[in-house]
């Protein structure tokens, strides 16, 4: 229903609790105009402390995380999507960060499975069911249009389908959802807590980036089943959400933790004359190959889930890749906008970046183990892909 | 009812009025006898003689009262061939007044009569056009007409009967986990139905539209039943609703007497009533004991006219606002009916959370519908009292302290300690002097010799016949591609797996290797045997195989050469390890 409000066109008094409301906000020190009135430098001041903390949050080490995910990406397609507030359309910058996010999800999570549920006129539809071939997800991406957003924006139709999708794979499993919604509200058949209950009961952890304002059951939802819940400002912002969601989540005490049979298949010259199971319309590409450990089915690429048997085969490479987040690199010490440390030897030389050798002229980044700097781009590098310390090793 | 001498029949019938007689067009003399209503025909029966006069509902199209002023009291039944039935209520002893309302509880009668069957007309229609059955073999021979691949592993596999109809389609035909379908509704939907243009009005409606209003104001759907094609058309009918005083309401005016709606107007603010007395509870505040409670001043217990002091802005206000809490009232109300019905008997996991959440101490009082629909799966009543569905669904956990809005945003991960032992690293920092030289020595070469043109050699193409010309080129690209892992030697290349150069029949070879792949998937999805169903089934696939074995791939090896053939021998081969090893376990 909608509250009386006294404060309207004929009584001009508010009431002094609206006053203390808004004060306690801040809005004035959060969002501060410049001398144009425009709020663009406090955005940026906004975006580079969400990077910084981002950057700065010690993941934690040592804790059980759920390494085969399972992430369904849902995708709002209403018509709220083809607004242009932000230009081109909202639709086109969560393409893009969606496609930034594909490439580093799948080189940080090789042994993980992404699927597409797009929503648009208050239904559901699972585009892209969870695979982890990331060239048939990116195809199928860059052909959705605006023309396509249409209708309102059903939440819980989007989440009730990927629960279905979701709630018959394997216990030990780690089941999630990204939200990427620009409405402002829901349309939904039924009760959407129910079905954040049954998500939760099913141990599907819901995360929702939305674009622009906060809303209520987004966050509702997304705390009841263990998610995050962000708002992206710009499409800067929206990038570098979406890649908080590269690591792999800690898992919740329900889920099962069974050892996991995987297979690891060496690759080899494959002699007798055989199909592969990846490439149905053609054939192998290759004389080399690799047979499934079990049922023996032929396959072009690692990691993959044997179609014949389900064993995931994977190459040691790539699941020691995915253990890397077990030992996460400590965050190093900002220094940002001065000089970096200087030992009393070279005081007057300009130091270098340990990792590439630029100079650091404007900030460092310090290991807090081996004291080595480096630059703004090689702490991003070190900690987003390689998770070393080369300082350290050396 | 009893006074006029009407009554409800023993032989199923809804009404029964005597000393009425029927006005046939054509015959000379009246007789008198008795109106009977039942559910799907009215018909009417001589006193005297045995001659019956029956119409059947769906050729009824309308009924008509004479006006009060004549004479005669009478009833006209309208048929959809423009014939009529006229009826003159003559009961001795009766005056005009009673009279009158015999004909009225007739007519009443009838028509609620009329509208229950063109509803249940409608619902057959309906599911007639869904027919389910038809729709899930339509889909199904849809499937294998697209997919070539598909409709030969059919062939092959199921009408030999090496794999029943059910075990293919579980993996090839899913109903659920494609789309989500059923719609919600939104409260905008009125807002956009009539605009004011500059020749009139515009009507924006569609069958979605339409549902929604009948939904939400089941009033409407009556007077929709009732009034069309009858009395007027489609357009007539939503233009009327358009411009009626019940949907713009934005003065409180006594409703123009032709307007149909005018007694939708009094059956809403009797719902809006009803639900306002019903309250709202909340868990942790009560509002009641407050002096300033602008919730219930708008409400109820003090409507716009009783107050003196209002002035006629407020209550416009005060008006709307009822009509908006009712109308998200009503379509809260409406989604759980829906809801309940989707649910049917299945306990789901969502049912059975939803009825914990609205499962509430307290009696169901008089009232809503909510109260008929939303029994939870359990079979505990759910909470009915007032606007109890929105209230429930915002309603906080009943173990949390405070109110979720006001809580701490950030909550505690719970972290799952594991066992990883100090000075671990996933980093090797030294190599042997040896290792290192190698590594480099690879990393360099495939740097320098390789492209992706020679990785992917396009003459390397599976499904032509004609012989791969390029086993130079070939060679190269495998030379390449091991780099430094074989010192750059070449290996030697079996020709049996270029496909092209050794036959013209990879289409047939490549039914039977699909064939098997399928059969195989099968024996495995069984692993780990927990049920009797599954164990039954691995007994089952490996006959299946034993069988395909001696028969199918034994056929193919003798037409096209065993060496094709080697693989799927092989994959077959060791799902009969398995079994081997299953039954040893089992004997255990």
């Amino acid at each position: 229903g909608m509250s009386h409000n006294k404060a309207d066109d004929d009584d001009q008094k508010g009431y002094t609790w609206e006053a203390g409301y808004a004060d306690g906000l801040n809005i004035r020190e959060v969002l501060e105009e410049d001398e144009g009135g425009s709020v663009e430098k406090a955005i940026g001041r906004l975006l580079a402390d969400a990077r910084r903390r981002q950057r700065a949050t010690e993941k934690p080490a040592r804790v059980r995380l759920g390494i085969m995910r399972h992430v369904y990406v849902v995708v709002d397609c209403s018509r709220f999507m083809a607004s242009n507030s932000i230009p081109p359309s909202k639709l086109r910058m969560v393409l893009s960060a969606l496609d930034l996010f594909l490439d580093k999800f799948f080189e940080q999570n090789p042994i993980a499975q992404v699927g597409i549920i797009l929503c648009k006129d208050r239904k559901a539809e699972r585009y892209v069911s969870l695979t982890g071939n990331i060239r048939q997800l990116r195809d199928s991406m860059s052909v959705v249009q605006e023309l396509q957003c249409v209708g309102d924006f059903s939440l819980q139709n989007g989440l009730q389908l990927a629960l279905t999708n979701l709630q018959d794979l394997p216990g030990h499993v780690s089941r999630e959802v990204i939200v990427i919604a620009a409405a402002f509200s829901t349309v939904d058949p039924g009760s959407i807590f129910a079905t954040a209950d049954a998500l939760k009961a099913a141990n599907v952890r819901v995360s929702v980036i939305g674009i622009g304002a906060e809303v209520y059951v987004y966050k509702r939802v997304s705390k009841i089943t263990g998610g995050k819940y962000n708002v992206a400002i710009d499409p800067e912002h929206a990038r570098l959400l979406l890649s908080a969601h590269t690591v792999p989540p800690p898992t919740s005490k329900s889920v099962e933790c069974n050892a996991v049979r995987v297979g690891f298949p060496a690759h080899e010259e494959i002699g007798v004359s055989s199909f592969c199971l990846c490439h149905p319309d053609t054939g192998p590409l290759s004389s080399r190959g690799f047979l499934c450990v079990q049922c023996g089915a032929r396959h072009c690429s690692l990691p993959v889930e044997c179609k014949v048997c389900k064993l995931t085969l994977v190459s040691a490479p790539q699941l020691a890749r995915a253990f890397r987040h077990l030992l996460p690199l400590h965050p190093f010490e900002a220094h940002e906008d001065e000089a970096p440390p200087t030992s009393s030897a070279a005081s007057d030389e300009m130091k270098s970046c340990v990792g590439c050798c630029c100079p650091l002229d404007n900030g460092s980044y310090e290991c807090t183990q081996c004291k080595s700097s480096f630059c703004f781009d090689c702490d991003i590098l070190l900690h987003e892909s390689l998770n070393i310390c080369p300082g350290c090793t050396s | 009812v009893g006074s006029c001498g009407a009554m409800a029949g023993t032989g199923g019938e809804l009404l029964i009025v005597e000393h009425v007689k029927f006005r046939n067009s054509d015959a000379g003399k009246s007789p008198i006898g008795s109106i009977h209503i039942f559910k799907e025909y009215v018909e009417w029966r001589d006193a005297t003689s045995p001659s019956r006069h029956k119409i059947a509902f769906g050729d009824i199209k309308g009924q008509r009262v004479s006006p009060p002023h004549k004479p005669k009291v009478q009833l006209q039944v309208c048929m959809q061939d423009d014939g009529q039935a006229t009826f003159v209520f003559l009961r001795p002893g009766a005056d005009k007044e009673a009279l009158m309302r015999e004909r009225d509880a007739v007519k009443e009668t009838l028509q609620q009569a009329l509208v229950a069957h063109r509803q249940r007309v409608q619902q057959m229609t309906i599911s007639a056009e869904k027919g389910s059955r038809d729709a899930e073999i339509e889909a199904k021979s849809k499937i294998l007409k697209q997919s070539r691949q598909l409709e030969e592993l059919y062939k092959h596999l199921v009408t030999s009967k090496l794999l029943t109809p059910q075990d293919f389609w579980t993996d090839y035909y899913k109903t659920t986990g494609k789309t989500e379908e059923r719609t919600g509704m939104t409260g905008a939907f009125l807002a956009n139905i009539a605009q004011a243009d500059t020749n009139g009005l515009k009507l924006n409606l569609n069958t979605n539209i339409i549902q929604n209003i009948f939904a939400t104001y089941p009033m409407v759907e009556r007077k929709h039943l009732e009034l069309v094609p009858h009395e007027m058309t489609e357009e007539e009918f939503w233009v009327k609703f358009a411009t009626s005083h019940y949907f713009h309401r934005e003065r409180e005016v006594l409703p123009n007497p032709d307007d149909p709606f005018a007694d939708c107007v009094k059956f809403d603010e009797e719902e809006i009533s009803k639900l306002v007395n019903g309250g709202t509870k909340r868990k942790r505040l009560n509002f009641e004991y407050l002096s300033d409670n602008v919730v219930s001043e708008i409400n109820g217990s003090q409507r716009p006219e009783s107050s003196s002091t209002a002035n006629s802005k407020d209550k416009q206000r005060t008006t709307l606002i009822r009509r908006c809490n009712y109308l998200s009232e009503r379509i809260l109300i409406t989604q759980q009916q829906d809801n309940a019905a989707a649910v049917g008997g299945a306990a789901t996991a969502a049912a059975a959370a939803s009825s914990s959440t609205t499962n509430a101490a307290g009696p169901a009082e008089n009232g809503t519908a909510a109260a008929a629909a939303s029994n939870g799966v359990n079979g505990a009543p759910a909470r009915s009292s007032g606007y109890a569905v929105l209230h429930r669904w915002i309603g906080d956990a009943d173990d949390a302290m405070e109110s979720a809005e006001l809580a701490e945003d950030e909550t505690e991960l719970q972290l799952q300690p594991i066992k990883v032992a100090d000075g671990t690293s996933f980093v090797v920092s030294e190599f042997a002097r040896e290792d290192a030289d190698r590594y480099r020595a690879i990393v360099y070469n495939f740097m320098d010799d390789v492209t992706e043109m020679e990785i992917l050699d396009p003459s390397e193409d599976w499904m032509s016949a004609s012989p791969s010309t390029s086993s130079h080129n070939h060679g190269h690209s495998l030379n390449g591609k091991t780099g430094g892992q074989h010192g750059g030697k070449p290996v030697s290349l079996d020709p049996a797996t270029q496909w092209g150069a050794c036959t013209p029949f990879v289409g047939e070879i490549r039914v039977v290797h699909d064939a098997v792949n399928e059969l195989v998937k099968h024996f495995w999805t069984c692993f780990p045997p927990v049920t009797p169903e599954l164990e039954a089934k691995i007994e089952r696939m490996e006959q299946t195989l034993k069988r395909y074995e001696q028969t199918a791939l034994a056929e193919a090896e003798q037409r096209f050469g065993a060496q094709f053939f080697a693989h799927t021998r092989d994959m077959i081969g060791r799902a009969h390890a398995r079994y081997v090893q299953y039954i040893a376990r089992r004997k255990k």
